[in-house]
């Protein structure tokens, strides 16, 4: 008896159990197949990003950063930095980002129309006065821009733009059209970037002029760690559990989806929350798309785009160290609105872009960077849920004895783990930022732990975040008119979100606000669209 | 005795600044960023500091504004330490409130008599 | 049961890889903490007498030398490290003690064995080293790096000739070292494709300095236009005063635009008050937009009141950025910018619309953020109530708007 018979048979018979008998029959394998599929090709990447990060420590000595700060021909940027109520840590991040080792820098901060004491604050500490300079429209602007302030005196490069809320990817284009610099590098109000990361970042631009158009930082998490004089003195692992295993797949998704994928010359992804641009091509790409909840995606997909498109050679860079620090949700009511909010960007974007997707003329990008991203990102969480849901069901049943589903499940689980672990050694070989033994030990536990319950949640998640896509557009396709509005509040720091209590750690507990906030911070320090599998 | 206040971020440059000046017959007291370098400043009993232009958190040119705002330490002198020799930096240096600059790589014989200059210069 | 076998040998397996995994991490810090306390149990005691060397003075400085040039193989190798990272950081005597102390060592004349290594990073490291330890007799194996295959081993060549071929530089005194320097510096522009990368050649041949002029100023006559914008950059850095009549040259003959808009910031920046009927010419409404440009920045920047009228006229000028250069050209003169400036902006009716916006822009901007000598805020207060005055009576006849001649008044 074929297994096309027992599918007649079974499906006639109707029962539930049936019904489980013939999906566990028809999807066992090619779960088990695919979760087997997606974690070699993790290994595959990770071993490229050791090989990556080898090459560039070999290059530690050889990089000139020391002089590159000296000269006064290093190309000069513009740090732009978009803030919504962030009255919190807004003045220390503003002034560690003055304070960062660079021959001529400016920051640019764009308060999005702030219900806080931002700008106040600012003002304060950095003695503000308006000027009625006029920024130029390179980029289109939706919100209305208010006023633009700079300190008293010329004392520091700074730049304070104050304008209507109208959601990050606009405050970003104000804050490039505030810019006066060749490169522009973008920045979370609340990240913490090493002293050196700006040159080092900046320094593609100058090795190779003409091909280089963009540059990826890396993103760490930094609960737990001390801060000190606006850097971060001493890493460490948080307290929670959430927060670890977070720490555990930035690292991960870092090794995954950056240096891998740069070593493989397709890096498609450069997080918001720390990338460095040349303001032309942004400029010629029309900024970041403000009706898109991923914009910084959307906008590293769209420059792929248009630089295939005008057949021009171009690189885009992934510069593994030093790195920009970002606060990752401490509580999971935060990460899971996080994750919802990533998957959905993720699958938008990758919707918009579809006509990339397999397409030769877009070589590695359309070929390999993205169809590996539909199938191991973007269908990921499906297939795993898939799993988590039937696997249970199976052994109710009494179709597979439960020795034998526990046996594969912890398979499964201990191939994650290891590549997980393997991700580990990659770091602890490379930059080795954790000191303490306890710390690593801690690491390797949350490695295995976070197989149980975290990332069958965040599968959860993501498949949540998919789903109110989906019911999104039917809602969007049935009346019209509202698409504008729609488009609109998905910028506007997800207004469609409803409240949430403050979660973010030990740094900023002392926060009132941070509905709004919170949400917004969700979508820009990704380490990669789906650090989980 | 006299008494100097290094400010680096850069270890070696701060031990190298120390050695020679402690050579010379200068006490010495070292900070590693702006922050430390005020405090020390502000404790007292500092003659002259010795301040690197680019240090992650308090800059050079943060720190010795802010020391020239504050009425006990308004007239400290203060000797700038740059890798960026660029006109337009020397002159924010100045317009800060420094009293001279030195460039990195830096000749630890100029420095000693630059210290001594500006303290001959300022003193009575 | 094979199946359940052969998932039960599989999670073995894992678990083994899982576990060999850790036990690596847990090596690689273990051996990375004892590797570090080996040198710090070595090299810190050792600390006083490599600062000695390196401040570089009398006979405690070369005893120190002496002492380190002394140590077992062992020791020395654990002290290189920290040898190698002050290297970079101090002039004069230390500097040249630390070299020799390289040279007795036999790490110069390892690495210039280097240069020639199989591996690029082993023949760029070499080359940074001895750009770092600024040791001039290498010049002409660093020139000949310049050709190297690998790009990166081209760059790091580039960087370490600025360094080796400066004036300051150890062993210097034989040979011209420094013009060796920039010629194969400049050379490295001259083909197709740049050796290396213009801005860290132009950083290199700035380090070099005054000495290197010479080879600049022949390099404006290039045949590549990379190679005279690179020269034509590094003089106006330079502040080279006797290459102002080349650059001048430069500036209204050029076949290209990005050099003889690159030779225009030179001269603002070399401020030559002679450069300015040239850099006028430059301004000229037929020419190239990015000549026109820099031409009105470097018009501020040399800072001569006979640009005065140009500049004014330029401030309703078609082109935006000209338009804005202009203001901040006029605002960076000084006074009489500054006059000319308030004076515009106080023209609501008669002056053209732009030029008084523009004006009130950055004269505004200016005062508030309060980046002007106070000399300056009372001449704009001066000519803000002038124009007041002017505004109440001006039914009486003959009382106009200033006219340029009057605007002009510290220029003619």
């Amino acid at each position: 008896m074929s297994w096309v018979d027992v599918l007649q048979l079974e499906l006639l018979g109707g029962t539930v159990r049936g019904t489980v008998a013939v999906l566990v029959q028809v999807l066992a394998l090619p779960v088990l197949l695919y979760v087997l599929a997606i974690n070699s090709s993790y290994l595959v990447l990770i071993g490229l990003a050791g090989v990556d990060m080898v090459r560039y420590l070999r290059r530690e000595r050889i990089r000139g950063v020391e002089d590159a700060s000296a000269s006064p021909l290093t190309q000069s940027v513009s740090v732009v930095m978009a803030a919504y109520n962030e009255e919190a840590g807004i003045v220390g991040s503003v002034s560690a980002m003055l304070a960062l080792r660079h021959p001529r820098h400016e920051v640019v901060v764009v308060d999005d129309g702030s219900t806080d004491a931002t700008f106040a604050l600012l003002r304060e500490a950095f003695d503000l006065v308006e000027v009625p300079r006029r920024l130029p429209d390179d980029l289109p602007v939706r919100a209305r821009i208010r006023s633009v302030h700079v300190p008293r005196g010329g004392r520091s490069p700074l730049v304070v733009v104050r304008k209507d809320n109208g959601g990050r990817a606009d405050a970003t284009n104000v804050g490039v059209n505030a810019a006066r610099h060749d490169l522009v590098c973008f920045v979370d109000a609340d990240s913490v970037l090493d002293p050196d990361a700006l040159l080092t970042v900046s320094r593609p631009f100058a090795d190779d002029p003409v091909r280089v158009v963009a540059t990826a930082g890396a993103v760490r998490a930094v609960n737990g760690s001390t801060l000190v004089g606006g850097r971060v003195a001493d890493v460490r692992m948080p307290r929670g559990w959430t927060a670890r295993f977070q720490v555990v797949e930035y690292l991960r998704a870092f090794c995954v989806g950056r240096a891998g994928w740069s070593r493989m010359q397709s890096l498609i992804l450069i997080s918001g929350a720390f990338g460095m641009y040349r303001r032309d091509v942004v400029v010629e790409v029309g900024g970041m798309d403000t009706s898109c909840i991923g914009e910084d995606f959307e906008l590293t997909l769209r420059l792929h785009r248009h630089m295939r498109r005008t057949h021009r050679e171009y690189r885009v860079v992934f510069v593994p160290e030093p790195a920009s620090w970002t606060e990752v949700p401490a509580t999971r009511t935060v990460l899971a609105r996080q994750r919802r909010r990533w998957q959905r960007g993720l699958a938008e974007t990758l919707w918009r872009h579809r006509g990339m997707i397999g397409n030769p003329r877009y070589g590695r990008i359309g070929l390999v960077a993205l169809p590996y991203f539909v199938l191991f990102e973007l269908v990921a969480p499906v297939i795993e849920l898939v799993g988590v849901v039937l696997a249970p069901l199976a052994v109710a049943f009494g179709l597979v004895p439960w020795q034998a589903a526990a046996a594969l499940a912890l398979l499964c689980f201990g191939y994650a783990a290891m590549v997980t672990v393997a991700a580990l050694l990659v770091e602890e070989v490379s930059f080795h930022r954790s000191q303490r033994w306890r710390d690593l030990g801690r690491g390797l536990v949350a490695a295995v732990l976070e197989n149980f319950g975290h990332r069958q949640l965040t599968a959860l998640w993501r498949v949540q975040g998919l789903w109110s896509l989906l019911r999104g557009q039917r809602q969007v396709w049935g009346a019209m008119d509202r698409q504008g509005l729609a488009a609109g509040g998905a910028a506007s720091a997800g207004t469609d979100v409803v409240v949430l209590p403050e979660t973010r750690g030990a740094l900023r507990a002392s926060r009132a606000d941070g509905t709004d906030r919170a949400d917004r911070t969700d979508r820009t320090d990704r380490p990669l669209a789906g650090a989980g599998r | 005795m006299t008494t100097v206040l290094v400010a680096d971020d850069d270890l070696d440059i701060r031990e190298l600044v120390a050695f020679k000046l402690a050579q010379a017959g200068y006490e010495v007291r070292s900070a590693p960023d702006g922050a430390a370098a005020l405090d020390l400043a502000r404790a007292g009993g500092v003659d002259i500091v010795v301040l690197d232009l680019m240090m992650p958190g308090l800059s050079g040119l943060d720190v010795c504004a802010e020391l020239r705002r504050q009425e006990a330490t308004a007239d400290l002198p203060v000797i700038m330490l740059t890798a960026r020799a660029q006109d337009q930096d020397v002159a924010s240096g100045f317009a800060a409130g420094a009293d001279d600059y030195v460039v990195k790589p830096f000749s630890p014989r100029e420095l000693v008599s630059r210290v001594q200059a500006v303290l001959g210069r300022t003193r009575p | 049961m094979t199946f359940f076998a052969v998932v039960v040998l599989g999670l073995v397996l894992v678990s083994a890889l899982v576990l060999a995994l850790a036990v690596s991490i847990a090596a690689v810090r273990g051996l990375r903490a004892r590797r570090e306390a080996h040198r710090r149990a070595v090299a810190e005691p050792l600390r006083p007498l490599l600062l000695e060397v390196a401040v570089g003075e009398g006979e405690d400085a070369e005893a120190a030398a002496d002492t380190l040039a002394a140590l077992d193989t062992a020791a020395w190798r654990t002290v290189e490290p920290a040898v190698l990272a002050v290297l970079g950081k101090v002039r004069g005597d230390g500097q040249r003690l630390l070299v020799e102390l390289l040279a007795v060592r036999g790490v110069i004349t390892r690495e210039r064995g280097r240069l020639h290594a199989r591996g690029a990073v082993r023949r760029a490291a070499a080359a940074e080293l001895l750009g770092a330890a600024a040791y001039a007799p290498a010049v002409p194996e660093l020139a000949a790096l310049l050709h190297d295959g690998d790009p990166e081993v081209r760059l790091v060549a580039a960087r370490a000739l600025g360094r080796a071929g400066a004036p300051g530089a150890v062993g210097m005194d034989a040979g011209d070292g420094v013009g060796q320097a920039a010629s194969a510096l400049l050379a490295a522009l001259a083909g197709q494709q740049p050796a290396a990368p213009p801005d860290v050649v132009a950083r290199s041949l700035m380090l070099l300095g005054a000495p290197a002029a010479g080879a600049l100023r022949a390099a404006l006559g290039a045949p590549s236009a990379l190679e005279r914008l690179t020269a034509a950059e590094v003089l106006g850095r330079l502040g080279v005063a006797a290459a102002s009549r080349d650059l001048e040259e430069i500036v209204l003959r050029d076949p290209s635009d990005v050099v003889r808009a690159r030779a225009a910031t030179a001269l603002g920046r070399i401020g030559a008050p002679l450069a300015v009927s040239a850099l006028r010419a430059a301004t000229s409404p037929t020419g190239a937009a990015a000549v026109r440009r820099a031409a009105v920045v470097a018009l501020g920047e040399v800072g001569d009141p006979v640009a005065l009228r140009c500049l004014w006229s330029l401030l309703d000028d078609g082109d935006a950025h000209v338009a804005d250069g202009a203001a901040s050209a006029l605002l960076a003169l000084g006074a009489p910018g500054v006059r000319v400036l308030a004076e515009v902006a106080s023209q609501e009716q008669d002056g053209s619309p732009g030029a008084v916006a523009r004006a009130h822009e950055v004269v505004a901007c200016a005062v508030l953020a309060e980046v002007l000598p106070p000399l300056l805020v009372d001449e704009v207060d001066r000519v803000r109530r002038a124009a007041a005055t002017r505004a109440a009576v001006v039914s009486v006849p003959g009382a106009g708007p200033a006219t340029g001649a009057e605007l002009l008044g510290v220029g003619a």
